[in-house]
């Protein structure tokens, strides 16, 4: 038995070659950003952007002079083949499980995407809780010519859509999120887009806004910063928002908006389907271009802002469901929870229903005093 | 001979991992796509079957004090006993193998793509056959430890989770009927059925009157703690999403965050592969301690050492694998036979032990 045991313990030098597959920590970069863009013959351009990380002074890293990120790029049938492509070009093993942005091209978006996301789905080492961002101009070039404060932009992209401080006026999609709704009928996806602001030498500042619509797996347009808002509220993604209300001409109100809950509700009345649209929520006065007094014109203030709020809801529905024919609303996820017998009957033709569907909308705000008389 | 003993509270971890570990890795994949978000009275119902067998199983532990299933099986049917306790042995083997295959290709599929799926086999075979050799008191010392890790973790994961919760992915609600759940039932049913396994710790409680309190408490918090993880994966990911998963609990994993730290899943992997030796190291020994009792050797420890080679090689053959992989086994075979097994051999002893005087 002790020679077993010593047999045992002798065996365990074996250990010490290391274990499979092991990987030094020089020889692996860490992927920051994904970009994605078409290109011939139904083929995908897969851009990478590799971290290269700066030792701290302390560690004797004062003196480098190094790039804080690299991209490499690859042409493939699918991505796993451009990628295998650019682990070639990088000479380092690539580590994904901290890619922060996956960024794609809006020419590959409206080509449709189902395609080439089967590999996000099967990779284990993909992080699914990387933001998707849809880019107004090639992904590879907004990857290359993308200036930020932070030395790699994607860090600093990710951080926004982070913050709850981000504009109510942008969406955020991770993922794990985005996957399933290229597939799923009744809740269809969203994502912010970005694109070029203002040029600088050869960088461009980059600006996260509007919000680009998809229909399946293909993107069928853009929804603007105010239509994504309501997008936000319609979903229970955000409770704030803000708004600039005309009285006339060159007089406006700025509010900043508050605890807003909106409510989805599918209706049938005779066979007859329609969406119930309730939003309530709170409002303050941020600012304004003329005289007002608080307690005398509260009244027409609300009326104002409800009246204007509950046109640009009934636009944004209108926009997305008889124009894109995309439920990002998920007012099909909510007939389903409530009716399900209803929604089995119902979905094969869903496009065609959203495009009929009868709505009603009421929006009511209340006006909080914002600590002035006047 | 010195009978080792175990305390209620060890019996009761040991019970409440194997439940755990054996449901993190063999249960979602079967259980989320058939009755996605109703899944919670699929796991509700698996808990009452095995709640009757252990009932069953306890009224016989106290009956027959200070005898194991093998020997009462004899006590009662005589030689056909001893039949019945074979088949109880050899389903403890198959569930075994089934399990270090699942337990195998999961890694390998999952974490370790590039290690051979022996050494899965080989290593999990040699710790829990070291513990098994050892005994049961050094395994239910070991579940203590790992049993409160397990509950602490996901306590604390649970709660970091909320954010991500989103409960509208839990509606509807028997969309299909409850017909779905109930057929459902049979795989948490048949993977908790395993701890018939108390029929052969039993005479190893300091104090048997408390087995089935115990018994059920801890398949009850085992249940809960996993149908909370399999409604957590739904409610984070929504049930499209996470029906088409091999494994949703994982990729919650992957998405949910632990405090401040992200891509949990490796030490998610690693609370449940070490509930996972808990739960092989004691089938191990109550196997080893059956075969012994049954073909009555002096001691159980040559058993161990000779299922070992069959475990480490068993279930990384190729034509393993691929009976592992034939739909029917995992979704059908395997819960029927299972359920016919526990259920069936409780039930024929507990009618047998009436016709049969006790003798004590």
């Amino acid at each position: 038995m002790k020679a077993v045991k010593a047999g045992i313990c002798l065996m365990a030098i074996m250990l010490i070659s290391g274990c499979w597959g092991q990987i030094n920590f020089d020889q692996l970069t860490v992927v920051s950003a994904i970009g994605l863009d078409p290109d011939k013959n139904g083929m995908v351009r897969v851009t990478v952007q590799l971290s290269n990380p700066t030792l701290p002074v302390a560690a004797g890293g004062g003196s480098q002079q190094r790039r804080p990120f690299v991209n490499y790029d690859a042409v493939g049938i699918t991505i796993q083949e451009a990628i295998e492509r650019i682990q070639h070009q990088a000479k380092k093993s690539l580590f994904f499980p901290q890619t922060k942005i996956v960024l794609i091209g809006e020419r590959l978006a409206r080509r449709g995407l189902d395609d080439h996301l089967d590999y996000f789905w099967r990779e284990m080492n993909q992080n699914l809780n990387s933001y998707v961002l849809v880019s107004r101009m090639p992904a590879r070039l907004a990857l290359d010519t993308a200036m930020e404060l932070e030395a790699v932009p994607a860090d600093e992209w990710r951080k926004y859509l982070e913050g709850d401080w981000k504009r109510p006026l942008q969406v955020d999609i991770q993922m794990y999120q985005f996957l399933p709704r290229l597939n799923q009928i009744g809740h269809q996806a969203v994502s912010p887009g970005i694109g070029p602001f203002n040029k600088s030498g050869k960088s461009e500042i980059m600006e996260i806004g509007d919000t680009a619509v998809f229909k399946n797996d293909r993107m069928v347009g853009w929804l603007s910063g105010e239509e994504s808002q309501i997008v936000n509220w319609l979903t229970d993604a955000s409770h704030s928002g803000s708004i600039h209300t005309d009285l006339a001409k060159e007089e406006s109100v700025s509010f900043s908006l508050h605890s807003i809950r909106a409510q989805v509700t599918p209706v049938l009345r005779n066979g007859q389907l329609s969406m119930k649209v309730r939003v309530k929520g709170e409002a303050e006065v941020l600012t304004a271009t003329v005289p007002l007094h608080y307690i005398l014109e509260n009244a027409m203030l609300r009326d104002v802002l409800n009246q204007q709020l509950e046109s640009a809801v009934e636009e944004t529905i209108d926009k997305v469901f008889r124009q894109y024919g995309s439920d990002v609303i998920g007012f099909g996820e909510a007939l389903h929870r409530s009716m399900p017998a209803e929604w089995r009957k119902r979905k094969i033709n869903w496009e065609k229903e959203l495009r009929s569907l009868d709505t009603d909308i009421s929006v009511s705000f209340r006006i909080r005093k914002s600590g002035l008389l006047h | 001979m010195h009978k080792q003993q175990i305390s209620e509270s060890q019996f009761f971890f040991i019970i409440f991992v194997s439940i755990a570990s054996l449901t993190f890795f063999s249960v979602p994949s079967q259980l989320i796509p058939m009755v996605k978000q109703d899944l919670w009275l699929s796991m509700s119902l698996g808990t009452a079957i095995d709640a009757i067998v252990a009932l069953l199983l306890y009224r016989l532990g106290l009956k027959y004090p200070g005898k194991s299933l093998v020997q009462y099986s004899r006590a009662i049917l005589g030689p056909a006993g001893n039949l019945l306790s074979l088949v109880v042995l050899l389903f403890f083997f198959a569930v075994c193998v089934t399990a270090i295959w699942i337990y195998s290709d999961f890694l390998s599929s999952s974490l370790l793509p590039d290690t051979p799926l022996v050494a899965f086999s080989g290593t999990l075979t040699l710790c829990s056959g070291w513990a098994a050799s050892k005994g049961i008191e050094s395994i239910a010392r070991l579940s203590q430890i790992l049993g409160t890790i397990i509950l602490i973790s996901t306590f604390i994961l649970f709660a970091t989770s909320i954010p991500v919760v989103e409960l509208r992915h839990l509606l509807p609600q028997f969309e299909n009927g409850v017909g779905p759940a109930v057929i459902g039932a049979m795989y948490p049913g048949s993977w908790f059925g395993i701890c018939i396994l108390m029929g052969m710790l039993m005479p190893h409680l300091s104090r048997p009157r408390k087995t089935l309190k115990l018994k059920v408490s801890a398949v009850l918090l085992g249940a809960l703690v996993m149908t909370g993880y399999l409604l957590y994966s739904i409610a984070v990911m929504g049930a499209h999403m996470a029906s088409q998963m091999e494994n949703p609990i994982f990729v919650f994993t992957r998405i949910t965050r632990l405090l401040i730290f992200e891509r949990i899943e490796v030490l998610t992997l690693l609370v449940f592969i070490s509930g996972s030796f808990i739960t092989y190291a004691t089938l191990y020994y109550v196997m080893a301690q059956g075969f012994s009792e049954l073909f009555r050797t002096k001691s159980y420890k040559p058993w161990v050492y000779a299922l070992s080679p069959l475990f480490v090689v068993l279930p990384v053959l190729t034509v393993t694998q691929k009976f592992g992989q034939w739909p029917p086994y995992l979704d059908f075979w395997f819960p029927v036979v299972a359920l016919s097994i526990e259920g069936g051999v409780a039930s024929l002893l507990y009618v047998g032990s009436f016709f049969r005087k006790t003798k004590r």
